[in-house]
């Protein structure tokens, strides 16, 4: 009986963590949006007339938001988005919010100080890290469902 | 954790049903349904069973004409799903 229920459990959590897999458009749209959000000061600068960057971060943070809600209708499951409710995720969040801080304020004093090979060079560098610290972040989730670790959503 | 029995997650697909929720914030019917391998009216069945227990919380709502009902489990339920687990390990430590 005991071997039967705990073999049901895991058989749950087992098939959750699959379930909790993001779907190739996912990473397209975060992958547009994290680029656009470091690098809001040289896409507005590209544009015509006086833009400010806010026509490009915000449309960005706009694309994060559908992206997770189309994600979460279309696999049926929301996962909590507090960093304390996946204990092996904490690591790479705080590596993903601190690369995009540093991010954002490297491109945007690079692009103040007119060193835009530089700025272009930091963008990419960011959303590389950035993309890839969010793989590890998913990837810490998924262990921790399939381990039974996921505390209170 | 104190390990204790919990009859109510002994029956049907109920443990099946709170271990799924377990891992996240929200799912929806259909995924409770196709991941736990019961029929419509055996989750409906249950999951009021579980509800009226305070282990889960019931959300209904609608995309377009398509009505759509999201379960969580609660703190009550989090906790009545850590005790079962925890007595079923110690159950299985002495080879039950």
């Amino acid at each position: 009986m005991t071997h039967e229920a705990m073999a049901q459990v895991a058989a749950q959590r087992e098939q959750l963590a699959e379930k909790a897999r993001l779907p190739w458009w996912f990473w397209v749209l975060f992958t547009v949006a994290t680029v656009g959000l470091v690098g809001g000061p040289l896409f507005a600068r590209a544009l015509p007339g006086d833009v400010s960057t806010y026509v490009i971060t915000w449309p960005s943070i706009l694309v994060y938001a559908v992206a997770d809600r189309l994600v979460r209708w279309t696999r049926g499951i929301s996962l909590s988005t507090r960093m304390t409710a996946y204990p092996s995720a904490r690591r790479p969040g705080i590596a993903f919010l601190l690369i995009g801080i540093v991010g954002i304020i490297g491109v945007s004093t690079l692009h103040r100080v007119e060193q835009l090979p530089w700025a272009v060079a930091v963008l990419v560098l960011a959303t590389v890290l950035m993309v890839g610290a969010m793989v590890a972040m998913q990837r810490a989730m998924r262990r921790d469902i399939r381990e039974g670790r996921v505390r209170s959503a | 954790m104190t390990p204790a029995r919990d009859p109510l997650l002994e029956v049907g697909p109920r443990l099946a049903i709170c271990a799924l929720l377990q891992g996240a914030k929200w799912a929806d019917f259909a995924t409770v349904r196709d991941t736990v391998g019961a029929g419509d009216s055996v989750i409906s069945k249950h999951t009021r069973t579980l509800e009226d227990a305070g282990y889960l919380e019931v959300r209904k709502g609608a995309v377009g004409r398509r009505a759509r009902t999201w379960f969580r489990l609660t703190d009550a339920g989090r906790e009545a799903l850590t005790a079962h687990l925890a007595w079923l390990t110690e159950l299985g430590a002495f080879g039950l």
